[in-house]
């Protein structure tokens, strides 16, 4: 089966590396729909759409079962050393990543559920604007972290951690103007909680989307830059003491 | 493949390993419980600068993972594990991730309470938050113990707790709202409490996934998308279908 490329043996277990990647890769481009899919359930009321994201919900977390039970079988059999090593390291990691981002999709499915009952109330109108931009740029940032993942380009982490920097802002902006709804109308307050945990949903989904591609990082270079910027504010401060 | 004695030399070597990352997991957990006690203390007592520490000292959990992680990398590289030492090591990573997002969630809680410090107390005094601390802090305490000691009886019953932490988040964060439309002149307030309920309903969370990283390492299963009552029937069955067939 082996055969000589380029004085490299390639292994059965190569296949199962990019076939490992592209699961994961399958599973974060539905993470990414799901985004979308469950903030239209709640900004339409849409009540099967809703439903949707729910029963894909339980594929999404199959599938982060079935890709990790995968990689603890290579790192098991095949031992895989030095960028193979990294590359079932890191897509586990992104798994877990995927996986919690498909969960605040989950939570804002419910609150689309709940709001879309009789009497009861969704987001008010002002929001509808910000949630459905925070949807489009955190569906978007995944989904080019997750291409990422498959291509092995540690380049767009630049790009994701910019969505991720506009996702942040548009946050902001929206929970102040959300506090002006919250003052003037107590009796929505209900709904206001919810929507402001919707939006920090979304702004949840940005930040694994730029986990995963601090993930791709690694996978291609070896370097782990999770709190690079912290840690550099870190040793600024020991060496002032 | 290898020879008996060089088997018993590698798995010497493996277990100096396991036990020094153990500890420093140990030592990680026993960081963040005290940075949780100190935040919800810092809210309570309105004091601002115990909340600024511990928001600043986050950083400290950020390096403990770090070092765990590429240890633990390096500890699978070049002693290449059996299945079963695989298993602890996927757990020890899987655990000091939870501990680390435990720590995000602390810093901020220290960063709400220095900013709530000036503010006025509400009647109550934080009892409910006082509450519900004590019952997260004693999770995240309770999930480290069963698995340094892999005890995953113990897991499950610390796992189950996480419901009523559930059960707690609902009912402070109702009462909440009620506090505001009674007063709406405390509606920064609450909202900020609000998140500090949602941080704690979070550190739940994340000391059940330690629960459950535990149970995986003993008795490698993968509960985390079952309930709590399946996970133990079936673990209870296959563990009688074994005693059968031996």
């Amino acid at each position: 089966m082996d055969e000589i490329v380029e004085g490299h043996t390639v292994k059965a277990y190569d296949g199962a590396l990019s076939e490992l990647r592209r699961r994961a890769h399958r599973m974060g481009m539905l993470v990414s729909q799901q985004v979308e899919t469950a903030v239209r359930a709640l900004l339409e009321s849409d009540r099967e759409a809703a439903e949707l994201v729910l029963q894909r919900e339980q594929q999404i977390n199959a599938w982060q079962s079935e890709i990790e039970a995968e990689s603890f079988r290579l790192l098991a059999r095949q031992a895989p050393v030095a960028s193979d090593l990294r590359t079932v390291l890191a897509v586990s990691r992104a798994v877990t990543d995927l996986e919690r981002a498909g969960d605040e999709s989950k939570k804002i499915a419910r609150f689309a559920l709940a709001s879309a009952g009789r009497g009861a109330t969704g987001p008010s109108r002002v929001m509808h604007r910000p949630l459905r931009h925070m949807a489009e740029l955190a569906s978007e940032s995944m989904r080019v972290a997750v291409d990422a993942l498959d291509r092995g380009d540690a380049a767009v982490a630049h790009e994701v951690a910019r969505l991720d920097r506009e996702i942040d802002q548009e946050f902001e902006a929206a929970l102040r103007q959300l506090m002006t709804v919250a003052m003037e109308r107590t009796r929505l307050l209900k709904p206001v909680f919810d929507t402001v945990f919707a939006l920090k949903s979304l702004e949840r989904i940005g930040d694994h989307a730029k986990n995963v591609a601090e993930h791709v990082v690694f996978l291609v270079s070896g370097a782990d830059v999770r709190h690079a910027g912290a840690a550099r504010a870190a040793a600024a401060r020991d060496t002032q003491h | 493949m290898e020879s008996a004695d060089l088997g018993q030399h590698t798995s010497r070597r493996f277990n100096e390993d396991m036990e020094r990352v153990t500890t420093r997991v140990m030592q990680m957990g026993g960081f963040v419980e005290q940075q949780l006690e100190r935040a919800v203390t810092a809210l309570i007592e309105g004091d601002s600068a115990l909340g600024e520490e511990v928001a600043r000292d986050d950083y400290k959990v950020n390096r403990m993972e770090v070092e765990i992680d590429e240890e633990c990398n390096r500890i699978i590289a070049t002693r290449q594990p059996t299945a079963s030492d695989l298993r602890v090591m996927v757990a020890i990573i899987k655990t000091i991730t939870d501990l680390e997002r435990i720590g995000d969630e602390v810093e901020k809680v220290g960063y709400i309470a220095a900013r709530l410090a000036t503010m006025e107390k509400p009647s109550d005094n934080y009892r409910e938050i006082r509450h519900l601390g004590r019952l997260v802090t004693g999770m995240v305490h309770d999930a480290l113990h069963a698995f340094a000691r892999l005890d995953a009886d113990e897991a499950f019953e610390v796992a189950r707790r996480d419901r009523k932490v559930d059960e707690e988040y609902e009912a402070v964060q109702r009462q909440n709202i009620t506090f505001m439309m009674e007063d709406p002149r405390q509606i920064r307030r609450a909202l900020e409490i609000m998140w500090v309920v949602r941080a704690l309903e979070r550190i739940g969370d994340h000391a059940k996934n330690i629960c459950e990283y535990t149970v995986y390492m003993v008795h490698g299963k993968d509960i985390r998308h079952l309930s709590l009552d399946d996970a133990e029937r079936q673990i209870r069955d296959s563990a009688a279908r074994a005693r059968t067939e031996t």
